[in-house]
Order: structure tokens, then C-alpha cells, then sequence
């Protein structure tokens, strides 16, 4: 069972602290058209981290 | 400081005129130093290592090294002197018995991460109980280290090999840490005539483009690199990667025979070929060793006498080619575990005729006269062998 | 380096992997990039096998991202688990025995200083609290002590998380661990106080909850160390896998910690301070 961040876009405001704290790199990118950030789900390795910093309730773990 | 030329290293090493000088084997290392370009030094003191670095900090405060320092203990003067090596330069560092023994861990380092190191050893007892006099039981303790090992006999030895070491160690093909080894005081703080190169002369910088592994200074690509043994992370791929790096290290010690050959003329020497019993010595029970050929010769008896000057590479095949035709073969040398006999044992066919003895430590000083009665006494032992009693 | 180093002729460059392509397209090299950019460019560190919600890692990562020059930045480390993902970084990276990183550094940035004499090499150590209280205590001090213009970073799990999690003169007073099996009966090794009066001209104590303080305190060391003399961070990595905490708490364990014993605390000399408040203008 393989487990990943995802985003509610419609949440998302574009701060980018759970870019800055997810522990592995190039996961979480941020686009620059869209102002919102967007999950690469074959890299995240589930640990939760940005759901645990994110003001906006925008993300969340489940399964893949 | 006078202005030095870079001489090629052919020209430097042979082919200038010498001049004779009569100095004591820390004075001729800190000779060596002077010519050899090198960039940095560390040092930490002690007996009896410490009169050279004290003459090599002295050509760091003349102009002839470009940085030097104290360090904390010998185990971060290897470290340091690795990040030095690392770098992309020459440097040169010396150590004796406890200090050797207290940076073990970083030889290995050095070999796997393949660094043209030069390190002299003024190989001393090693506690307990507490021993500051000659000994060479350290030598016997790096023989698989990966470094390429010298065994300097006297002052002349000490500083050819140093200088010699630079430039193997830094053959392409080769890359690898040298240590040149002496019997601590017997050669370190006796005086002897030493015939030295012009001081004006000194050898090309080191080339960081020779080595085979990236030089760490972020301007050698590949960038991601760990410029370091593998990793081993425990798996197939890299447990094969880490075993091939590691076999190449011994390829690149294979290597260095033709280089050493060269230099040295010979990882071996003999004198008295033919003679039925051999001495096979290094360091300076060779220069006793000498002293016991002398005293049997007055008796009548040849014997013949082979100096190894190199240990790693071992020369087996040079060995086995000079002592085939000897009936006994003696090994004496400066420790109590009787390495070279281990190494000559291991080298030959029919190794019954070794005798490894005598074996001096402790801090006496190795009298001819007890070669000459192990000599003696092994024919003793082979006569009554053969007659049945 | 010039980003001509790296950048592969076109011949070579269809059969570079992805992710070597994409440093040399959109890497940071000479951007002047920080913290703040992450998510917007190729990062140096690359995928590593470090656990879920591994605070070291994520530490390792905030370093990386807030380097003032990646392009000549050299760092040295030491066994344990910050290698996982320093192994697989873009810059040159040396480990090898066990607590001697300070002492390679020392070498490294001497030598460094002859072959560019003109061109600053940023020569940084990043290790975890084993190397640097416990095992490599000395030649750390020592680098302090001789004023080796290097930057010293400590990624503090409080725990050996390597070898199974066992005691470390950084673990808190009374955990019980491997090795500790009646709780450390000691507190924890003072280095951020030893740095104060060792010789590091600039010194900061920070966690990995505060990611954009963590990239600006690292930033300040590093240009610090280039021109004055050694500084020093040491960042709060909590270690979920060992203290055994869900991997998505390792946020707020470190934050929970910035109340405690790892309140901001940063100083520097009068010297440091000059050099920051004119990089700060520049």
C-alpha cells in the first residue's frame, strides 16, 4: 500500500510552507501560473509533514 | 630562501651532480622536503619524529612550503592532511609507533580515496610496556593498508625515498599513498654522509589533472560525487562497486612496480648472489646484517645478503629468483612479531629453509654477532638434520 | 565551477539522466537562490533513502537550498545517517571516518586557499550530533580554537539513528535509549555554548520548524566563515523513526522544542556583524 500527499486546489493559497518542510526534495513544486503548489505522487513518501504545516487544511494523506 | 628551478624529476633524482653532506636522517628528510614542492605539512610531535617536522616547519617559515601547522593528534593530522590531499596538492606529514597506531583508521582512507600522500614513518616500540626506542612492529601492522611501503636503511635511503615517493605516488597508473619507513634514532638521529641534489632544484608541482578521481575542489566534473570510498549500502550493486574500487586499489599497488624499479632500481638488492646462505633484511638490520657478512667472511664463510626496499608491492618473484639456489635463509629484524620472516615464509617455496631470527626489541640495537650465531647455530641444526641425529 | 563545467555538449547530453539535465537547465548555480525559492528550481540534493518524516533529511535539505554559492561549495561529513542524502548531492562531498570532519576541513579549505587564492571555496561540515559532541568533540573545538575560516553544522537527532538509535551526548537528560537502558543520567553537551567561547565569530541555534530562519542563519555562516573566521549552526532534527513519533509530527516535536531547549539564540562578533549588516546592503 503506497501512501501520498494531495492537494484540494481550490484550498490552496500559494504560501509554500509545505514546500519548505517536506524533507525530500522536488516533491512538492510550485507553478507559477496557476500560484498553487502541485504534488509529484511517485516521489512522496506519505510522511504527512506538509498537512501537519499547512494553514489552509488544503492537503492531505491517503492511499495511492 | 633562494629562488628555486623546477627540474624534471629524472634530472633531480639522477642525473644532477650531488654534493656530500653529513647530517642526521631528520635533517636529510627535511632535505627532501625543501625539493620536493611540496604545498602543505602538518605535524604533530613526537619521539622521534619530531626533530624532522621540526625542520620542516622551519621551510614553511622560509618560503619552501606554502602552509603548515600543529596539529591536535595524529589522528587529525591524517585527517587534515587527507582534506589537504583532497584539495588538489602535495603534502607531507611524518609519524613514529603510538602516533601511527593512534591514525590507523585514516590509511585505508587515503589508499581508497586514492591520495598521493607521502608519509614518513619513524617506526619506534609501541606500549605496553612503554617504549619510545627502535622498533619496527608498526610496519607489520599497515601491511595491508593499501599504502605503498619503503624501508629506508640509512640517512641516504630516507631521503631518496622521499622524494622518490612523490613521484610514484603520483604516477596516473599508480595514486596512492606512500609511507617511507625507518628504524626511529638509528637512522633519525645518527649522522651519516648523505650525497644530496642541488637546493636549487626542486621537483614539478603536483598536477591534480594525473589523478584518477575527480579533484575535490568543485571544478572537476561530475559534481555529484563522493569523493571518498563507496558507500557500501548494503546491497548487490554497491557491495560490487565498492569491491571493484577496491580491487582496483590493489591493481594501482601492482602497478607501481615498473615505476618502483625504476626509481629504486630494483624493489630488491643483492649482494653476493651465489652465495648458499642468504640474509634477507630491511632497514637497518640490512646495514648489521652487512656487518655480519664482514665477520663470516673472516671465518671463511660466504654469505650473501638481500635488502628488500620495498614491502608493499612485495617483491615475491625477485625473492623466490634470488634465494633459489640457498640452502638457509635468514631473516633478522627490529620487532617481536617477526613480519618480513612472515612475509619471506610466504614468498617461497620450501620455506623451511627461513629461519626468521634474530628478532631484536625492547631498544637494544641489533649486534652482527647474533646473526652470525643464528647462522651458525640453523647449520648446526641442518648438519645433524641430515645425518640422522 | 562556471556553469560551463557542467553544462554536457550536446552529443553527450541525450544520454544524461533527467534529473542531471534539469540541474544544468533550471539548477541554482549563480542564481543568488534561497529557502524561499524552493519549489521554483532544480535542487541540488537529489531522491534519498532516508525515512518518512525524517528530520535530519529535511535539515540537509534547508541547508542545501540556502548555500549562498552551491557552485563552490565543498561539504565534508561523517558517518551516520546525514550522509543518506549529502551522498547523493550535487557538490563534492567527503566522508570517511567517523568524527575527523573538522580536521579534513581544515585541510580541505587551507589547500583550497593556495589553489584559489582569489576565489572563495566555502568548505562547510554538516554532521550529526555523534560526530560532532561525542566522537569528533575535539578536533570540532580544535578547528575553533586555530580559527579555521569553515562552517560547522550540526543536524541534532539527539540519538545515534544509524546504528539503532542509542544515546548521544545530545540526547536529552534521562531518555531512556539503547545504551542509555536507566535514561541518560547527564544533560546535553553545550556545544552551541563551547562554539561561544571557542572561537566561532558567528553562532545560531535554530529547528527545522522554522524553515526560512534556518535558510537565513546559514546563509549569515557561510559568508561569515569566507571572511572572518568559524561559525556555527546547530538545527533541531527530530527523528520520528527513533523516538518513535508518527513521521508527521516531526514538525511540531521541533517546534514544541523552540520553547524549550531549542529557543532562537544567534551571536556574533562585532566583526560578523559588520560583514552581515553590509552583505544585508549589498
Amino acid at each position: 500500500m503506497y501512501y501520498a500527499a494531495k492537494l484540494t486546489e481550490e484550498k490552496c493559497t500559494g504560501c509554500k510552507i509545505c514546500i519548505m518542510s517536506c524533507p525530500d526534495p522536488n516533491v512538492i513544486a510550485f507553478v507559477c501560473a496557476s500560484k498553487k503548489v502541485k504534488i509529484d505522487e511517485g516521489r512522496c513518501k506519505g510522511c504527512g509533514l506538509c498537512v501537519s504545516v499547512c494553514p489552509k487544511d488544503a492537503l492531505n494523506v491517503s492511499q495511492l | 630562501m633562494s629562488r628555486q628551478q623546477i627540474a624534471d624529476p629524472q634530472h633531480l633524482l639522477f642525473e644532477a651532480p650531488r654534493h656530500q653532506s653529513f647530517i642526521t636522517g631528520s635533517e636529510a628528510v627535511a632535505e627532501a622536503v625543501k625539493r620536493a614542492n611540496v604545498d602543505m605539512a602538518i605535524a604533530y610531535p613526537i619521539t622521534p619524529q619530531s626533530e624532522s617536522m621540526h625542520l620542516v616547519g622551519e621551510l614553511y617559515e622560509q618560503g619552501y612550503i606554502k602552509d603548515f601547522y600543529r596539529a591536535e593528534n595524529e589522528f587529525a593530522v591524517m585527517a587534515a592532511i587527507h582534506g589537504a590531499s583532497l584539495g588538489g596538492g602535495r603534502v607531507f606529514t611524518a609519524t613514529s609507533g603510538p602516533g601511527t597506531l593512534r591514525a590507523m583508521e585514516m590509511f585505508p582512507v587515503w589508499a581508497g580515496a586514492r591520495q598521493p600522500i607521502v608519509c614518513a614513518f619513524m617506526c619506534r616500540g609501541v606500549s605496553l610496556p612503554p617504549s619510545i626506542q627502535p622498533e619496527n612492529i608498526e610496519m607489520g601492522m599497515l601491511l595491508d593498508t593499501g599504502m605503498l611501503m619503503l624501508h629506508a636503511e640509512d640517512g641516504q635511503d630516507f631521503h631518496d625515498m622521499i622524494l622518490k615517493g612523490f613521484v610514484v605516488a603520483e604516477q596516473p597508473d599508480v595514486h596512492l599513498p606512500v609511507g617511507v619507513f625507518v628504524d626511529g634514532f638509528f637512522a633519525t638521529h645518527t649522522k651519516d654522509r648523505v650525497m644530496l641534489p642541488p637546493a636549487d632544484l626542486k621537483l614539478p608541482p603536483y598536477d591534480p589533472r594525473s589523478a584518477p578521481v575527480p579533484t575535490f575542489d568543485m571544478e572537476t566534473p561530475p559534481m555529484r560525487v563522493t569523493r571518498d570510498p563507496l558507500l557500501n549500502k548494503s546491497n548487490f550493486i554497491s557491495g560490487s562497486a565498492n569491491a571493484s574500487w577496491h580491487q582496483e586499489i590493489l591493481a594501482a599497488a601492482e602497478r607501481s612496480r615498473r615505476h618502483l624499479r625504476k626509481c629504486l632500481g630494483g624493489l630488491l638488492e643483492v649482494q653476493n648472489p651465489g652465495a648458499k646462505i642468504m640474509i634477507v633484511a630491511s632497514g637497518t638490520a640490512v646495514s648489521q646484517s652487512r656487518e655480519a657478512l664482514r665477520l663470516l667472511r673472516a671465518e671463511g664463510m660466504e654469505v650473501g645478503l638481500i635488502k628488500i626496499k620495498s614491502i608493499r608491492p612485495f617483491p615475491e618473484a625477485e625473492l623466490a629468483e634470488a634465494t633459489d639456489h640457498a640452502d638457509l635463509i635468514v631473516v633478522p629484524e627490529f620487532n617481536a612479531g617477526g613480519w618480513l620472516g612472515r612475509e619471506v615464509k610466504a614468498a617461497l617455496d620450501n620455506n623451511r629453509r627461513v629461519i626468521s631470527a634474530p628478532r631484536i626489541f625492547g631498544g637494544m640495537s641489533m649486534p652482527p654477532g647474533l646473526i652470525v650465531e643464528t647462522i651458525k647455530g640453523a647449520m648446526g641444526t641442518k648438519k645433524r638434520t641430515a645425518a640422522g641425529v | 565551477m562556471s556553469k560551463r563545467i557542467i553544462t554536457p555538449t550536446p552529443a553527450l547530453a541525450e544520454y544524461l539522466p533527467q534529473q542531471y539535465k534539469d540541474l544544468v537547465e533550471n539548477g541554482p548555480h549563480g542564481r543568488g537562490l534561497g529557502v524561499r525559492d524552493l519549489g521554483s528550481f532544480k535542487e541540488i540534493v537529489e531522491e534519498h533513502p532516508h525515512c518518512a518524516g525524517c528530520g535530519v533529511s529535511l535539515g540537509v535539505r534547508l541547508v542545501a537550498a540556502a548555500l549562498p554559492a552551491p557552485e563552490d561549495t565543498l561539504i565534508v561529513g561523517t558517518p551516520g545517517c546525514s550522509f543518506f542524502a549529502l551522498s547523493q548531492t550535487a557538490v563534492n562531498y567527503s566522508n570517511t571516518a567517523f568524527g575527523n570532519q573538522n580536521a579534513v576541513a581544515s585541510g580541505l579549505k587551507r589547500m583550497l586557499q593556495i589553489r584559489y587564492p582569489d576565489r572563495p571555496k566555502d568548505v562547510v561540515v554538516l554532521v550529526g550530533d555523534g560526530g560532532i559532541a561525542d566522537i569528533g568533540l575535539d578536533m570540532t573545538l580544535h578547528s575553533w580554537f586555530r580559527r579555521e575560516k569553515i562552517t560547522t553544522i550540526m543536524v541534532d537527532n539527539e540519538v545515534y539513528g544509524n546504528t539503532g538509535g542509542q544515546e548521544s551526548g545530545m540526547s536529552a537528560e534521562g531518555k531512556v535509549l539503547p545504551m542509555a537502558p536507566r535514561g541518560k543520567n547527564f544533560p546535553k553537551i553545550p556545544v552551541f555554548d563551547l562554539a561561544k567561547s571557542s572561537g566561532c565569530v558567528y553562532g545560531a541555534r535554530v529547528t527545522v520548524a522554522n524553515p526560512v530562519r534556518l535558510g537565513q542563519v546559514v546563509e549569515k555562516a557561510i559568508l561569515v566563515a569566507r571572511e572572518v573566521g568559524p561559525t556555527y549552526v546547530q538545527i533541531y532534527t527530530p527523528c520520528p523513526t527513533n523516538m518513535r513519533f508518527s513521521p508527521a509530527e516531526t514538525i511540531d516535536v521541533a517546534r514544541a522544542a523552540q520553547k524549550g531547549t531549542y529557543a532562537f539564540e544567534e551571536f556574533m562578533s562585532e566583526e560578523a556583524e559588520a560583514l552581515i549588516a553590509k552583505s544585508r546592503r549589498e
